[in-house]
């Protein structure tokens, strides 16, 4: 039997991945996931769908009649809502390019279906796939609904889905672009943190909780100027057109559709030039000047400053100088109002930062990829390995340390006293990781690609063993700071530098012992980095 | 004199698989061995297993004299090794890789830079200034991972698959290479699924099938008896098929 190449593209795309994905996954990874799957579907994805399913149940009928004009407008304000910023959290959550186009370079395949097996794969993402699946209940409630609208429905869904998936792929490239380019990424983000802190000064806490007078009006003004907005939507043009089919307006119905249509087509060609332009930009770039030759004197230095240099050329190594601001954002934005912020709004800020480094931590070769093989040859001891590693990435975290509080003293006005005890409590978190990250280092070693933005690369089992000593840290070392704060000041600092040189204290201790466990998981780390 | 390298009932298991069965060997300081046999017959393994990449399930490797399960890093600063994958740190550009090398085997800066300058003169390999190792040909990974593999003047070089996916210019200086190094009393190990590679290159040949050592000497006492090298390597191995496809 012939198969297409489409089809065909996406067996190998299927089969790659399940391989992978069983490979990586042990067979209780398997069961948890499987687990976690069921809790998400029977208390997120069923009730969400029953919803999306009455929606279109209920609307369907309203559509006709004189006072159809709320409900088309709300209909095409939904579908947009599912497809637009559906498609932004899928692109977010990983939505780009599935398939290595590289590869199939070489096939007598044509640009078109390529773009369409990508599509079409990424309707494997969890999100994605999801959506589509909302999309498809949704059109079954309208159908069911009101039966009349039943022939243009298929094209409905179609037309949405496929605006959906090109969508995604377009913000997934455009996001993975963004990432490549960090002071791009810094850059913007500094405006959202602006254009955030702005919006949220204007509902300071001394207003009360109600929402100021002034911003009734101005909701209302908002609500007027969305109207327009809202008949003008591709959606809504759609869901108009869906309207004129009992009617037999074939003509009109069809011409509704074309702004969707064309708009979909358009954002298919961009993406198709950006993916193609990607390519090209995969060939070496030759940029000025020479690369810096590294000098140092033990090989200590240089394990921490490859180890460094590591982070800083991976996208989620880079990603980490976003989180200072992060920190700072969700301090002066959502958590602005929380109870004695005063309190717990430093340690928390340090806490947070150094949580983030859970996957770098609990997998100190993942980065180093294929390398770890070269690393390996060399005449080193896992020990001094080790202690590079930890090296590179405490400086890692110290840049981001010193970001934060740059970024903290000016909006918050610290005491040097709880500046410094916060950094103690940083660096307790931070031993603790490590100790333990030495370990689960050669336990369950995987590859993090370092191009990628994608995070699914820690194991369940880390990733519950991650939550679980975060907690017990965040509990210990966060709660003598409370107590200390709260009953004894004077102690604080004393304290918490007390608990960072205890923690200094076991971590060295333990570092032998992670040395001998790694020696005998060499190989198991070599496997895994393939 | 004690030997470069020494297997002893040296065993790989992959689950089931068994990869390296039983495998005793001895290479001679100053040898040239050759290591041959076809694709999965197990010399990536044996020679993982031999720079301390992989543990061996049974069996013992002395290297120098030295065990390996005790003294490995005695034994990987008079080693050199370039794994059939390179297995590079590439997100370093060239230079900077070979310094991190030379550097960790305690060479001084200006050394590594003069041995890198000449052995990128003789292999003709010119990097962009920036250009990261990642983002290299096939080929000249390879070369960097020779030159990484020579930079610290091993005393025994272990080379898995060298000639593959290189330039017949290069491919030249490299033997030329070699064959310098083995007059200065450099032992060498390299393993080629490619007869003519070996015929012409190494004294000594080893020929590896599904794990087993098949037959193990000089290559004319081998020759021996049979007219050619491919007859005695068919012979050993077998399982020559006709080479004739039913649709073609
Ligand atoms: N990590 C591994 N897991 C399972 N099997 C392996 C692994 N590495 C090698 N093998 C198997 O061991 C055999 C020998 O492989 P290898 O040493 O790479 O052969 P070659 O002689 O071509 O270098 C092959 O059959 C291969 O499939
Ligand atoms: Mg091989």
């Amino acid at each position: 039997m012939a198969v297409g190449p489409v089809r065909a593209l996406l067996a190998a795309h299927v089969q790659g991945s399940l391989r992978r994905s069983t490979r990586e996954f042990t067979k209780q990874g398997v069961w948890a996931l499987v687990l976690i799957g069921v809790v998400l579907a029977t208390f997120v994805a069923v009730p969400a769908g029953f919803g999306l399913f009455m929606a279109g149940y209920t609307l369907a009928p309203r559509l006709a009649g004189p006072n159809a004009e709320a409900p088309i407008l709300v209909l095409g304000a939904l579908l947009a809502g599912l497809v637009g910023p559906g498609a932004l959290l899928g692109a977010l959550l990983g939505g780009s390019k599935k398939l290595s186009w590289e590869q199939y370079r070489a096939f007598p395949l044509g640009r078109l279906r390529l773009l369409l097996a990508e599509l079409i794969a990424g309707l494997g993402d969890l999100l994605t796939g999801c959506l589509a699946l909302g999309l498809l209940v949704f059109c079954l409630g309208l159908a069911l609904g009101r039966p009349a609208l039943l022939p243009l429905l298929p094209l409905l869904f179609l037309e949405h889905l496929g605006l959906l998936m090109v969508l995604q792929l377009l913000l997934g490239s455009l996001a993975l672009r963004v990432a490549k380019r960090l002071k791009l990424a810094v850059g913007i983000l500094l405006g959202l943190t602006w254009l955030a802190s702005m919006l949220l000064s204007m509902q300071e806490p001394g207003h009360g909780r109600g929402l100021p007078p002034a911003w009734g009006a101005l909701l209302q003004a908002a609500a007027s100027h969305l109207l327009p907005f809202l008949r003008a939507l591709p959606t809504t043009l759609a869901v108009r057109g869906l309207d004129a089919t009992p009617s037999g307006h074939w003509g009109t119905a069809l011409l509704l559709q074309l702004p969707l249509l064309a708009l979909t087509v358009l954002l298919a060609a961009g993406t198709l030039r950006l993916l193609e332009r990607e390519q090209e930009a995969l060939a070496p770039v030759e940029r000025g000047g020479k690369a810096k030759l590294w000098s140092f004197r033990t090989p200590l230095g240089g394990l921490a400053r490859l180890q460094f240099r590591t982070l800083l050329s991976s996208h989620h190594g880079k990603f980490g100088f976003l989180m200072p601001l992060l920190t700072v954002v969700l301090l002066k934005g959502p958590m602005a109002r929380a109870q004695g912020q005063a309190l717990w709004a430093l340690p928390g800020a340090f806490a947070y930062l150094a949580l983030f480094g859970n996957q770098f931590q609990y997998n100190q070769f993942g980065l180093d990829g294929h390398g770890v093989k070269g690393l390996f040859l060399l005449p080193l001891d896992t020990r001094q390995i080790l202690a590079g590693k930890l090296r590179g990435y405490a400086l890692y975290q110290g840049l981001q340390a010193v970001l934060l509080i740059a970024m903290l003293v000016p909006l918050f006005h610290p005491s040097l006293v709880a500046l410094a005890a916060s950094l103690a409590l940083a660096i307790c978190f931070f031993l603790v990781q490590s100790a333990l990250g030495s370990f689960t280092s050669g336990w369950m070693p995987r590859r993090i690609d370092r191009s990628t933005l994608r995070n699914n690369q820690m194991p369940l089992p880390l990733v519950l063993l991650g939550v679980l000593v975060s907690l017990a840290s965040t509990v210990l070392f966060g709660g003598t700071y409370a107590l200390l704060a709260w009953l004894a000041p004077a102690f604080l600092l004393p304290g918490m530098v007390a608990w960072a040189a205890l923690c200094y204290g076991v971590h060295r201790k333990l570092m032998p012992q992670a040395a001998t466990y790694l020696d005998g998981r060499r190989e198991a780390i070599v496997e895994a980095m393939g | 004199m004690t030997p470069a390298l020494e297997l002893d009932a040296l065993t790989k298991r992959f689950g089931e698989k068994v990869a390296v069965d039983r495998l005793d060997l001895t290479v001679e300081q100053g040898a040239f061995l050759g290591l041959l046999g076809r694709n999965g017959a197990g010399k990536s393994t044996t020679l993982k297993m031999v720079t301390g990449l992989l543990r061996p399930t049974s069996g013992r490797i002395q290297v120098l004299g030295m065990d390996l399960g005790t003294d490995a890093l005695a034994i990987k600063r008079q080693i050199g090794a370039m794994p059939e994958d390179m297995a590079l740190l590439d997100m370093l550009t060239g230079p900077q890789y070979l310094r991190f090398v030379g550097r960790m085997y305690g060479l001084e800066d200006a050394i590594i830079d003069r041995r890198a300058a000449e052995l990128f003169e003789k292999l003709d390999l010119e990097p962009g200034p920036k250009t990261a190792i990642a983002d290299y040909s096939f080929g000249m990974k390879k070369k960097v991972a020779f030159c990484a593999a020579l930079l610290h003047a091993p005393r025994i070089l272990f080379l898995d698959e060298p000639f593959e996916g290189i330039d017949a210019v290069t491919n030249r200086t490299i033997k030329d290479i070699l064959l310098g190094l083995q007059a200065r009393g450099v032992t060498l190990v390299l393993t080629s699924h490619i007869l003519e590679v070996v015929e012409k290159l190494c004294p000594q040949i080893a020929i590896l099938d599904e794990g087993r050592l098949k037959g193990a000497g000089r290559l004319e006492e081998l020759r021996q008896g049979a007219e050619s090298l491919e007859r005695l390597f068919v012979d050993l191995v077998g399982g020559a098929q006709t080479g004739e496809l039913s649709w073609l």
